[in-house]
């Protein structure tokens, strides 16, 4: 099964006259090494994420006053670091590509998104699973899930803009426009400040017994999460260069632009 | 009971999630390989 993707019906490949830069996928990857990383990140990404789990539901014991609501925490932290961390990177790629934008840097923006994306909304809703038993609410007016709101809501705006302007240049600069003011929202997402006041705030566990045993875990937990981003990132890097240049070359071919197919 | 089974649903919602989306990538890589006619291309 394949998605039918929204280029496939403009040409096909028995028609293609101006080939690519690239003339094999072995031709193509060669010229990326970086490409090369992708499997041995993802087995590092498997093992310390696996070696963390295990640390946090084997080794830890369960918490005298939590339960095992306590267990969230293994979660939601290195989700919301891993996504603060990604957008982080997402402001620097777009910061670079404002004065390079012909290099990878923008399309490395269009790449981490929808990874931020997911790792924002699974802080956000495992925040919540947390702060509900002490609030009796699904949600409060606390710094750090707005943060994880806002941090949502600005992945989801710049893969929003990459799906709704055709032209990547002008797509680029938009995200841009989103992605470096919106970096002050990660501050916000790492202030080490109570979901609610008295015990649950990260800090306040860390210090606890245990606690530097549990920041190994949540640190372990946390680099399993970039490393998987960076190795999914790294894959959809890939697709998007080449849909990238199949779009160049396709406007080559057709300089009228799409009515004269 | 029911804050465990949260939790739980939380683990199983991400570990969906990260299968989601590498699904997801690998449909977007194949369909632009066999749009380039590049699918034969690691066997050979």
């Amino acid at each position: 099964m394949s998605i039918p993707h929204a280029f496939a019906t403009r040409t096909s490949p028995a028609v293609r006259q101006e080939p690519l830069p690239w003339s094999s996928l072995r031709d193509f990857e060669s010229r990326h090494d970086f490409l090369d990383w992708i499997p041995s990140l993802g087995i590092a990404a498997l093992a310390h994420c696996a070696l963390g789990f295990y640390l946090a539901f084997v080794e830890m014991p369960l918490h005298p006053s939590y339960g095992v609501v306590h267990r969230i925490l293994f979660l939601h932290v290195p989700a919301t670091w891993a996504a603060a961390i990604l957008f982080a990177a997402m402001a620097i790629f777009a910061g670079v590509g404002r004065f390079r934008p012909a290099s990878l840097a923008p399309m490395a923006v269009q790449a981490i998104a929808p990874t931020g994306a997911l790792f924002a909304f699974l802080a956000l809703w495992t925040g919540s699973v947390w702060a509900r038993p002490f609030t009796g609410s699904w949600f409060v007016w606390d710094m750090r899930l707005v943060a994880d709101i806002a941090l949502a809501v600005l992945f989801v705006a710049v893969m929003a803009t990459y799906a709704m302007i055709e032209c990547p240049r002008r797509a680029d600069h938009v995200a841009a426009w989103i992605a470096i003011p919106g970096v002050v929202v990660v501050g916000a997402a790492l202030h080490p400040v109570a979901i609610v006041p008295k015990a649950s705030s990260h800090v306040a566990l860390a210090g606890m017994q245990g606690g530097a045993s549990m920041m190994l875990t949540l640190g372990i937990i946390s680099m399993g999460l970039c490393l998987y981003a960076v190795a999914i990132a790294l894959a959809r890097l890939r697709c998007v260069i080449l849909e990238r240049e199949r779009e160049r070359e396709w406007e080559a071919r057709h300089p009228a632009g799409r009515d004269d197919e | 009971m029911n804050d465990a089974l949260f939790v739980w649903a939380a683990y199983a919602m991400g570990a969906a999630l990260v299968v989601v989306e590498i699904w997801l990538l690998r449909l977007r890589e194949r369909s632009i390989r066999e749009y380039l006619g590049w699918t034969q291309d690691r066997a050979a």
